[in-house]
């Protein structure tokens, strides 16, 4: 397979740490965009991350972001920015020196690099704290000022691992709003988290892990669909739910319509969600029942995280 | 493959190579590592095991300083700082402050969970080997020449007139050129060493324990083993030989004299030799902090 | 269907006696230490010149085996004192080793994880903790110095007759004491390494440096200052001097014997500052409460 420079190609990868499986036979690529790894904690989420970006080698397969590998640091470290989960930094740096060094040595002269880490900082909102050391920041700060040195340098590939742990409400939805711009220009955006909220709202496809095994991988709805031992839940906001949950039963395919507690609606549970959204086309048209809204009750990341990994984090 | 073809390659790849950046970054490396590690508290162990000596000396003049001043007490002064550098520097005073500057350049970012920085930066790893071991090398450098010439300085200045002709018009001159230039050379090449070993074991101090050892009895080894070495270039280079006897005299072993510029090329190539096994070294690293 | 009200209770069992609870830690200690490969391979290389001193006190006391080997001679064989400062000199070195491996993985882990203020938030005193600490060093210690240094005297007293038992019993005294106070200083001045400088790797350093470095002072003071007293710094020379004196070495096996000796009180006093200093350090250092500086 010839790796392309536009995407981040995982083929049949696999990390074992002595006898302990880090990750096995990972494949799948990833176009630009949101991507949100997502599962229990020791699922190879960091791992994986970890893989990408050279910090471990694989014991098995190969790994392409962009068409380049980290054996080419030069080259791989001008288009990947990471930031890491690791909460430590070097001792006695202040912000701006943790992100002005680093860019001395991607090749930029003092100026630019000057310039980039005050741009950087603003876009983190740490420019008010940025002369101050490291060693005295918050939970959240730190997390702000990696995010701004893994930004500094505008990497098309931006690795970002649990990136809004202690973070307060506000910061995280500037984060989120940050990523979101980031990958509006084409680029890739890589997130592992356990927020499922979050990473629903932002996510343009997710990749799924459990115990070393990616699960799922692609766009949520897609991912819903391909789920075939839960029946997909649509929930119908109507007139008359009873005449509509009397139609759904007759089709094969449903397994459950509920009436909803007000009566003003069905929630239906359908092996077959294109089939049933025909049937209700046919009611509609044949004014039978009066719809408000239809909407997919679970196709959103946790539900399928419930589905395919379960509660407990295990595999379902 | 012939050999023309191996050279046409080389020099490919030679002229591919972005040099220019490489410098820069070494340059920039360097200039971090000094920042953050000349001068630190955290350092004060180091800069006692290069002062203590000169404390000592100082002690010397002080007490002893209505003693008679002649030419003879200048032979055994002589004496006692080829003493104090061929055996506590070069044996002890450098070797740990090495062991501890030089381990610490990569280990210690491993200990204190920061080297995936070094590792996210777009520069190759042998040029981070490289930079680090430069900035370790002016670290040591520094301070342990500062400290030799100091101590050259306060054994000398208490002879006054005799004291200035013994040092530039006698031998004094070229035994401090001999001095600073072996000392170099000795922070380069147990530099180079725990550098390497740092690479190779999670705790290298024991192994670096192992390398004292063997850089001590090596002395009795044909001379291909004591190539091994590096006390046995810096034995060849030193200008005063001490008049040992019993144990402390298999620091003065020489088994076969090697002229100066082949000691020091030696030593030098021993140092490439070693960094270039860190350099290998350093591409199997992964990081793994919780292995700590 | 039966519904039982839940509530605390409190555990009613027995507890481990106030004045061996120290020994919990000691035993986790030694969990933790055979769980390394290492360490389980430079514990049996200590033993291995046991089995060397043991093979050569068998030889000694076996005429057959002496005439088998062609080997026989007045006097090439003799299993007396200075053979027995042989074995201490030898496995008092191989003690400093493994000391050095193993100290700093006692106390440096516990500082660098925070789990001192965890222990002692439990009935367990900050002298219940230096005590686990140090018997399982000690424990560790005297497997390889004084217990081996008896097993061999008793090997030697069995094998050999005419009451050499009787006439070498003196010899029992030296083996324990010497090693003891050896041990004791290794031990404290281990753990107080690792309670000052947390990290690891770093305290293994400290440790040999400790060691060598004034000792390599000592020596420069007295060739600058034209004395002896330096030698004061040199803390296995005087373990030395304690070990000929303790074993009535005159042959000077141990070094030259001269005029400018350091005396053997002296050498008891800086051995045994030596601890007290340690002590002094490990009650500094060792405190329930961490300070984080930014």
């Amino acid at each position: 397979m010839t790796p392309d420079a536009r995407q981040i190609v995982f083929e049949n990868v696999s990390k074992f740490y002595g006898e302990v499986l880090g990750v096995n036979k990972v494949s799948f690529t990833l176009q630009p965009g949101i991507t949100s790894l997502v599962g229990p904690n020791g699922s190879g989420k960091t791992t994986l991350m970890n893989l990408m970006t050279g910090l471990i080698r694989p014991s098995q397969g190969a790994i392409y972001v962009l068409g380049l590998t980290p054996q080419q640091p030069i080259e791989f470290f001008r288009h990947v920015g990471y930031c890491t989960q690791f909460d430590s930094f070097p001792t006695g740096t202040t912000g701006y020196d943790f992100i002005y060094w680093p860019l001395r040595l991607h090749g930029f002269a003092h100026d630019q690099a000057a310039k980039l880490t005050d741009e950087a900082l603003q876009r983190a909102g740490m420019a008010q704290v940025a002369r101050r050391k490291v060693a005295g920041y918050s939970k959240g700060m730190r997390q702000r000022i990696r995010l701004a040195q893994a930004i500094a340098h505008h990497p098309c590939v931006l690795v970002l691992d649990e990136p809004l742990n202690g973070l307060d409400p506000m910061a995280r939805a500037e984060s989120i709003a940050l990523f979101e711009a980031i990958a509006r220009q084409g680029m890739h955006v890589m997130i592992s988290s356990h927020i499922l909220e979050e990473v629903d709202r932002i996510s343009d496809r997710v990749v799924l892990m459990s115990s070393g095994y990616v699960v799922a991988e692609g766009q949520i709805r897609e991912v819903r669909r391909e789920v075939r031992d839960h029946p997909m839940q649509i929930l119908v906001r109507c007139s008359n739910a009873a005449r509509l949950a009397a139609a759904a039963f007759e089709l094969d395919h449903v397994v459950e319509a509920k009436i909803l507690n007000d009566g003003q609606g069905v929630l239906v549970r359908t092996r077959d969600a294109e089939q049933f959204y025909l049937l209700l086309n046919k009611i509609v048209s044949g004014g039978l029942v009066e719809v408000d809204a239809v909407a997919p009750a679970d196709d959103d990341v946790d539900s399928i995280y419930q589905y395919l990994i379960g509660s407990d984090g295990g595999p379902a | 493959m012939s050999a023309q073809d191996l050279v046409a390659r080389a020099q490919k790849w030679a002229t591919e190579q972005p040099w220019r950046l490489y410098g820069s970054q070494i340059s920039i490396l360097v200039r971090n590592e000094l920042r953050r590690n000349l001068f630190t508290r955290r350092r004060i162990g180091i800069y006692l095991l290069a002062w203590v000596p000169v404390l000592i000396i100082l002690t010397h003049v002080i007490f002893d300083r209505n003693q008679p001043a002649g030419p003879a007490q200048i032979e055994t002064d002589t004496q006692v700082l080829a003493g104090i550098v061929q055996l506590y520097y070069f044996r002890l005073g450098i070797f740990f402050a090495c062991m501890a500057i030089f381990t610490w350049l990569f280990r210690g970012e491993m200990v204190e969970r920061t080297l995936h920085y070094q590792f996210l930066v777009p520069v190759r790893r042998e040029v981070l080997v490289v930079g680090k071991f430069l900035a370790g090398s002016v670290v040591a450098i520094v301070l342990f020449e500062t400290a030799v010439l100091a101590c050259f300085y306060v054994m000398y200045s208490r002879f006054g007139s005799t004291g200035k002709s013994y040092v530039f018009g006698g031998p004094g001159l070229g035994q401090l050129g001999s001095y600073l230039l072996v000392t170099a050379l000795a922070c380069i090449g147990y530099g180079a060493v725990f550098l390497a070993l740092s690479l190779l074991f999670k705790n290298p101090i024991v192994p670096g324990v192992v390398i004292m050892g063997w850089e001590t009895i090596a002395a009795i080894f044909p001379d291909w083993a004591q190539m091994l070495t590096v006390t046995f270039y810096l034995k060849h280079l030193c200008p005063v030989s001490l008049p040992l006897s019993g144990p402390l005299a298999i620091f003065t072993i020489v088994a076969e004299p090697v002229p100066p510029f082949v000691a020091v090329l030696g030593l030098l190539l021993l140092s490439i030799t070693i960094l270039a096994l860190s350099c290998f070294l350093i591409h199997r690293m992964e990081i793994t902090y919780t292995a700590e | 269907m039966a519904v039982y009200k839940r509530r605390y209770n409190p555990y009613g069992g027995t507890l481990t006696p106030q004045w061996s609870r120290f020994f919990v830690l000691t035993r986790y200690a030694f969990a933790e230490l055979f769980k390394s490969r290492f360490f389980v391979i430079l514990l049996i290389l200590s033993l291995v010149p046991i089995l060397f001193f043991a093979g050569y006190i068998f030889v000694a006391n076996n005429k057959t085996v002496q005439l088998l080997m062609q080997m026989r001679s007045a006097g090439l064989f003799s299993v007396e004192n200075e053979y027995f400062i042989m074995i201490m000199v030898a496995q008092t070195q191989v003690a400093f080793l493994l000391n050095c491996w193993v100290g700093p993985v006692l106390i440096a882990g516990d500082l660098t994880n925070g789990a001192l203020p965890l222990f002692l938030s439990r009935p367990f005193s900050r002298a219940d903790y230096v005590l686990g600490k140090l018997a399982a060093l000690g424990l560790l210690l005297s497997a390889v110095t004084w217990i081996p240094g008896l097993l061999l005297f008793s090997l030697q007293a069995g094998l050999a007759r005419n009451g050499w038992i009787w006439s070498h019993m003196w010899m029992v005294v030296p083996i324990i004491f010497c090693s003891a106070i050896w041990i004791l200083m290794l031990s404290l001045i281990s753990l107080a390494v690792s309670a000052s400088v947390k990290l690891r790797i770093v305290a293994t350093g400290v440790i040999f440096i400790s060691f060598f470095i004034p000792a390599g002072l000592g020596e420069m003071y007295n060739s600058i200052m034209g004395s002896y007293w330096g030698r004061l710094l040199n803390f296995t020379e005087m373990f030395r001097l304690i070990l000929a004196k303790g074993f009535r070495e005159r042959t000077g096996l141990l070094g030259p014997l001269s005029r400018n000796e350091i005396p053997v009180p002296a050498a008891w006093g800086v051995l045994i500052l030596v601890c007290v200093l340690s002590v002094v350090i490990l009650n500094a250092r060792l405190k329930a409460r961490e300070v984080v500086r930014g």
